[in-house]
């Protein structure tokens, strides 16, 4: 293995690299000549590809997650139709009717995070011997991993709210 | 009080449309007692539906006092509905999870009223229906006739001007249903308008008048008659 450097444009030097080599030994055979860049590329393409992976599971949990939310708050809805019918009877604002959904979505998110965090902290440690360059604990990384929990928590309550606003008290007190 | 000019009320069905209410004109004055009567299917409960401003879609004009309830928004017809009516129903749907003294200050949390008076209002009630023993008991520890009292002091606890009553005494033994029209009575003399939907001629003559509709038409409006053992004894 030989490693070259050079001022000039890498691709440029290519001809006059393999020029010198036959002078010096015209069996010598050059094969597989790349940048640096491509060099490091090639070297890191496993951890890459690993990292891609991760992610892909990681967005597939989330979406996951935000479905059995969905599914939950949904259920929870359709349970609590008549209990809606009747606080709307007695006079409650549509819109504390979507809080009531609101709320439960914040109460099992706050649940999730209860459970999340000491995970979050208890494995960084773990993984801290295998970083480079980026700590357990960039607070950009958490901050936009808060947010898209956040995101998709809303997106997950969005419809179970919208439909438990529109019950009409008078069909939901007939439903017993 | 209540002025209810050619109210109709129908529901479509594909291409057929069924009228439960036709034609309605009644006129309900502050203070009186009045039953609605008739078969089942005869548009009663849609009649109340509609005073209860819990039904939007019949037609023409529905007078609250001074209030055009035609011309409102649904908005408007639900605050309207939260300061002036009081609704009790036959499964006199009280909330499981709430104990009775929550229950009761259910509408009372609807109407931005500080916490301490919301205490004081469900306080006098809790005490005014006799039942302050019962505050921290939850619906299902407590009899069907003490369950439709709750509902009935949640339906007041606002001081509503007009209580509207769903079949009230349909789930009880005659003798908690005397107690809950006695009760009705009661809280007519102090001042409260009461509409009560009921298949019983015994309860409608705790009224003073008496509806009756027969496939959505009003067929018949007047006092209650007397039984015969009354005429007797008179």
């Amino acid at each position: 293995m030989l490693y070259l450097r050079t001022a000039r444009p890498p691709e440029l030097i290519e001809p006059t690299i393999r020029q010198t080599m036959r002078q010096l030994d015209s069996t010598l055979v050059v094969d597989d000549l790349r940048t640096m860049e491509a060099q490091i590329d090639h070297s890191t393409s496993d951890e890459r590809a690993l990292a891609f992976l991760a992610v892909g599971f990681a967005s597939l949990a989330l979406v996951l997650a935000a479905v059995g939310l969905y599914g939950v708050l949904a259920y929870s809805t359709e349970q609590r139709t008549r209990e809606i019918g009747v606080r709307l009877a007695l006079g409650s604002p549509r819109s504390v009717i979507v809080l009531l959904v609101v709320r439960e979505m914040a109460l099992i998110a706050g649940i999730a995070a209860a459970l999340a965090l000491p995970a979050v902290v208890g494995l960084a440690r773990l993984f801290q011997s295998q970083l480079f360059g980026v700590t357990t604990f960039d607070p950009l990384t958490l901050f936009a991993a808060v947010v898209l929990t956040i995101l998709m928590l809303s997106i997950a309550a969005a419809l179970p709210a919208r439909r438990a606003a529109a019950v009409e008290p008078m069909q939901a007190l007939r439903t017993e | 009080m209540i002025d209810l000019k050619n109210v109709e009320r129908s529901y479509k069905t594909g291409h057929t449309e069924t009228w439960v209410l036709r034609r309605i004109n009644l006129t309900i004055k502050e203070g009186e007692f009045v039953t609605i009567m008739g078969p089942s299917g005869a548009g009663k409960s849609s009649l109340l539906n509609v005073l209860a401003l819990l039904d939007d879609s019949w037609t023409g004009e529905y007078w609250f006092g001074s209030t055009p309830v035609h011309s409102l928004n649904r908005k408007q017809r639900a605050d309207l509905a939260r300061q002036r009516i009081g609704m009790v129903f036959q499964s006199y749907h009280l909330l499981d999870d709430l104990t009775v003294a929550e229950n009761i200050d259910l509408p009372l949390s609807y109407k931005n009223l500080p916490s301490k008076d919301r205490g004081g209002m469900v306080a006098d009630i809790l005490d005014r229906f006799q039942i302050v023993a019962k505050k921290d008991l939850f619906p299902n520890q407590l009899s069907g006739g003490q369950q439709q009292l709750v509902g009935i002091a949640r339906a007041v606890v606002h001081a509503p001007s007009l209580l509207l009553a769903d079949e009230p005494t349909g789930n009880l033994h005659s003798t908690q249903a005397r107690e809950i029209m006695d009760l009705f009575v009661e809280l007519n003399k102090a001042g409260t308008t009461i509409v009560q939907v009921t298949h019983s001629e015994e309860n409608a003559r705790y009224s003073k008048r008496i509806i009756e509709l027969r496939d959505g038409w009003m067929t018949r409006d007047e006092a209650p008659q007397p039984l015969p053992s009354e005429v007797g004894a008179q």
